[in-house]
């Protein structure tokens, strides 16, 4: 039984056709994940070096290590590197990275960077005897990439 | 117990539908009903001056076709096929009614219509589902339509519906807000726009608005019970439709619309809407737009900082209608811009602006085949394409994530077959292209859906019987398959399941007994699945869970109902287990990443809830009427033996409504009772009773109607706490709020 007549079923048809492919235009995702979307620190662990020595570490949620020294000194400067999660070791790059630390107890011992120092390195000054500890976090914009499980700091006199 | 208490049902509802379908033949044509178009015109009239009564909406449910009565409350509509359907009236401050129509082949059947004015404010509300059969009163004891949706307009569509029974509103901010349902929210609730999914991301997180703006809303849908299942399989809390009408469902000859403007102190904000129909050639084309401004909330203790909306949204559609059926296009675009407050407890201390958008498209041809097995075909496809973005306070991108969505769904709606009245069978299959960025280690993911369902609807005797059945088949297929140490094996899931209803309804004098039965089916989403990254907000890492399986749900609920003249009354008691309840658990392991935040890994877990809902109205003399609610659900993860997190306390509504011609005014009390069973994190939340004042004033003249609603939300100023608010612990909800709402149609 013929209800409507072939040509309107053809006219029906196209105009269904071009307005699904009319909308059917722009069908790829907003976001492209080939781009620098993931632009964020990867980090599960960190390393920090004086030279080529390896003072502490976090690796696979332990901590390896811990700061001494003694009141009134300072380390000699100190790097800090980070480990992503396939265990490659890399440094942050780029303005947006920030090096972020919190100290317990500052009136134990304080992190400080002098003017010639890059983003990553830094020192620890001894001020009191004592115990305190230390997180080093990775900010990018308003947000913490990466924070660290505290790490121990002991000065002695 | 559950397994053989499912297949029963699953026997009961097959073999109900099984004379529909084993009774194969050749196609006949519908003797009493050939091709030639039938017409349906008359009058609608006040009961009591006799005064005709412009601007009534008038709805052939069957046929989906409405038309709008015109200052001399005379309505033409024409190019309708022949038989039996079920029409509707809607009109602001007149009681809603339904009956039987029959139109004639070449005839025209005239209608002279009778309304009554009625203080009774639930007349507004308590109707049965738009779509459904007039018999199938399980479905729903909600809808929002005219004077109720005037007067409840929000800022979003959860605060629009946050006044009825067993609704509340998971909120953000006042941007991102969603309902919840009996105590059920975020993926166990759907949202649809036109019985569509509107393909935004606001049921995977808290600060995702829901993409519909409530201003050119035409009116709102809680659908529950076997009819839910033909939207979707995850319906345990219910499904909420916004009908929009972005394709027309009736031809005009004439221009016809609707213009709004809205104003409220609270936030200084401000916002214009309208919709036009208006014939074109043989088409009926309808645009709509609306733009919405707003401030910072301000509270009885200072200001909600950073919770402003910038919102912009239209929409064009057109449609060819015709005795044999109609076709259709429409597009729209939505683009909000909103602020997350503060939250120094919540993991943004200094807020975020998130800026979303999302365009879509709706594309329909719906067929009368004239058949006595088939009374209608329809065929829908929808595209969207969305896209969110979280910028921080340093103006950096946190996240941003992005969805394509096709959705292609065929239903058919059955002739009656012997006691067999309103069967449906659909086919819907769906398409998402779903991709994150930022701060998220989500992967990308291509997910498809399909899904076959049934409902019918019987007369036993002096029952009234209404079944669904609904299988679904998800695959998702993340783009890069990996082994990650947190999430375990990222590759492509398939998950299928059958979700069934079944409910019975006993009409007894006044009264009417029901009750349902309902098993539920929800495969779980790429965030539960393969999700890894900090969720601030809930002091958490969260990480997914691939070895997940399917959350089933099985819900019960007994209810009584009268509807009468001067009173009525409704109440509800039910019960859902869920099995499988897919939630975040604390491991007691540290973040490797975030060494500040513990591990918390999607699991499913054995959830039991149980509530109850009472509604009624009191016409207390000719010009007033009392009316009240009152709502509770108990929930509890029964393998921890502890509160399900974000339960909403319990809450109740005494409204007195005083109705006098076209004015009407009333004084509504909201209050809750304190909630101290709280999940991890979460903080306990006082009672609080506040007061709201309403008054709004019809003038019909000159082929308008003007609608003036004002309205004082709480009024005494009240300093209080809702326990869905995720920041709740930053500031109180929104101090006194005048609102001004004006609409007018013509």
């Amino acid at each position: 039984m013929k209800i409507i007549n072939t040509s309107k079923w053809i006219i029906l048809f196209s105009v269904i056709t071009i307005l699904f492919f009319t909308a059917c235009s722009d069908d790829s995702n907003p976001v492209d994940t080939d781009e620098s979307d993931h632009d964020h620190a990867e980090a599960v662990g960190l390393i920090v070096s004086l030279g080529d020595q390896e003072l502490v570490s976090y690796k696979e949620g332990t901590v390896t290590g811990s700061f001494a020294i003694t009141t009134g000194q300072t380390t000699d400067k100190l790097t800090i590197q980070f480990i992503a999660e396939d265990g490659d070791v890399f440094t942050p790059e780029g303005d947006h990275y920030g090096f972020v630390w919190e100290v317990g107890n500052t009136a134990v011992a304080n992190i400080l960077q002098e003017e010639s120092y890059g983003t990553w390195e830094f020192y620890i000054s001894g001020i009191a005897a004592g115990q305190t500890s230390v997180i080093f976090k990775i900010f990018h914009g308003d947000h913490a990439d990466f924070v660290s499980p505290e790490i121990s700091i002991t000065v002695a006199d | 117990m559950r397994t053989r208490l499912f297949i029963l049902l699953l026997l009961s509802t097959s073999i109900l539908i099984k004379p529909v379908y084993t009774a194969p033949g050749p196609e006949l044509p519908d003797p009493e009903c050939p091709v030639e178009s039938s017409v349906l015109m008359g009058t609608v009239r006040d009961s009591m001056s006799a005064e005709p009564i412009g601007f009534v909406n008038i709805l052939l449910q069957e046929l989906n076709r409405s038309i709008t009565t015109d200052a001399k409350g005379r309505f033409v509509l024409s190019d309708l096929r022949c038989g039996s359907f079920t029409a509707r009236t809607f009109r602001i401050g007149y009681k809603n009614i339904t009956f039987p129509v029959t139109l004639v082949h070449k005839d025209t059947t005239q209608l002279d219509i009778v309304l009554e004015q009625t203080p009774l404010m639930f007349q507004d509300v308590l109707v049965e589902s738009q779509r459904g059969s007039n018999d199938e009163q399980v479905s729903t004891p909600i809808m929002l339509s005219d004077k109720k949706l005037h007067a409840n307009l929000g800022k979003t569509i959860a605060e629009t519906v946050d006044y009825e029974p067993g609704v509340s509103q998971q909120t953000m901010g006042p941007a991102p807000a969603r309902p919840v349902l009996r105590g059920l929210g975020g993926a166990r609730l759907l949202m649809l726009e036109d019985a569509n999914t509107t393909g935004d991301l606001s049921a995977t997180s808290a600060d995702h608005a829901v993409a519909i703006e409530p201003l050119t809303t035409e009116r709102i849908e809680v659908v529950r019970g076997p009819k839910a299942l033909t939207y979707g399989s995850n319906t345990l809390g219910g499904v909420i439709n916004v009908v929009r009408g972005f394709i027309p469902t009736t031809g005009v000859k004439a221009v016809t619309g609707s213009f709004t403007l809205n104003g409220e102190t609270v936030n200084s904000g401000n916002a214009v809407g309208g919709d036009i129909s208006l014939p074109a050639g043989p088409f009926t084309v309808r645009l709509d737009g609306s733009t919405r401004r707003a401030g910072s909330i301000q509270t009885p203790a200072g200001t909600l900082t950073n919770t402003g909306i910038n919102t912009q949204n239209a929409s064009a559609g057109a449609a060819l209608i015709r005795k044999w059926g109609r076709v259709g296009f429409a597009a729209g675009d939505y683009e909000s811009s909103y602020g997350i407050p503060p939250d120094p407890y919540g993991g943004h201390p200094n807020g975020v602006d998130i800026n979303l958008e999302r365009r879509h498209t709706e594309t329909l041809l719906e067929w009368f085949p004239h058949q006595q097995r088939i009374k209608s075909v329809n065929i829908i496809h929808t595209w969207s394409r969305y896209y969110h973005e979280e910028i921080e306070a340093s103006g950096d991108l946190g996240m941003n994530f992005g969805a394509i969505n096709h959705n292609l769904r065929i239903e058919t709606t059955l002739g009656s077959c012997g006691k067999l009245e309103n069967s449906k069978i659909g086919l819907k299959s769906g398409y998402r292209d779903y991709a994150t960025g930022g701060l998220t280690f989500t992967p990308a993911v291509q997910e498809y859906n399909h899904e076959l369902y049934f409902y019918q609807q019987a007369h036993l005797g002096p029952f009234v019987q209404n079944g669904a059945v609904r299988y679904n088949f998800k695959s998702i297929k993340p783009d890069t398959l990996y082994e990650s140490r947190q999430v375990g094996s990222v590759r492509e899931r398939e998950f299928q399941g059958v979700a069934a209803s079944i409910s019975l309804q006993y009409d007894y004098y006044t009264w009417i007994f029901g009750g349902t039965v309902t098993r539920t089916f929800m495969p779980p989403g790429v965030e539960e699945l393969f999700s890894e990254g900090p969720h601030l907000a809930a002091y958490a890492y969260e990480v997914g869970n691939a070895e997940l399986n399917a959350e089933t749900g099985l819900g019960t609920e007994l209810f009584i109902k009268k509807n009468q003249r001067d009173h009525s009354l409704y109440f509800s008691v039910y019960q859902n287990y869920i099995d499988n309840y897919l939630i975040p658990v604390n491991t007691g392991e540290k973040s490797w990443r975030r060494a500040d935040l513990y591990v918390y890994r999607y699991l499913g877990e054995a959830v039991m809830m149980r509530g109850t809902e009472l509604s009624g109205s009191w016409l207390l003399s000719r010009y007033l009427s009392l009316s009240g609610t009152l709502s509770y659900v108990w929930g509890e993860i029964t393998s921890q033996h502890t509160p399900i997190p974000r339960t909403p306390p319990l809450e109740g509504r005494l409204a007195l409504n005083y109705r006098k011609g076209s004015f009407s005014a009333g004084i509504n009390l909201r209050a809750a009772d304190a909630q101290t069973r709280t999940g991890e994190f979460e903080t306990t939340t006082d009672g609080y009773t506040v007061l709201d004042l309403s008054a709004q004033y019809l003038i019909a003249a000159a082929g308008f109607m003007h609608s003036i609603s004002l309205s004082v939300n709480n009024a005494t100023d009240t300093s209080y706490r809702k326990h869905l608010n995720r920041v709740k612990d930053v500031m109180p909800e929104p101090g006194r709020n005048v609102r001004l709402l004006y609409k007018v149609f013509y």
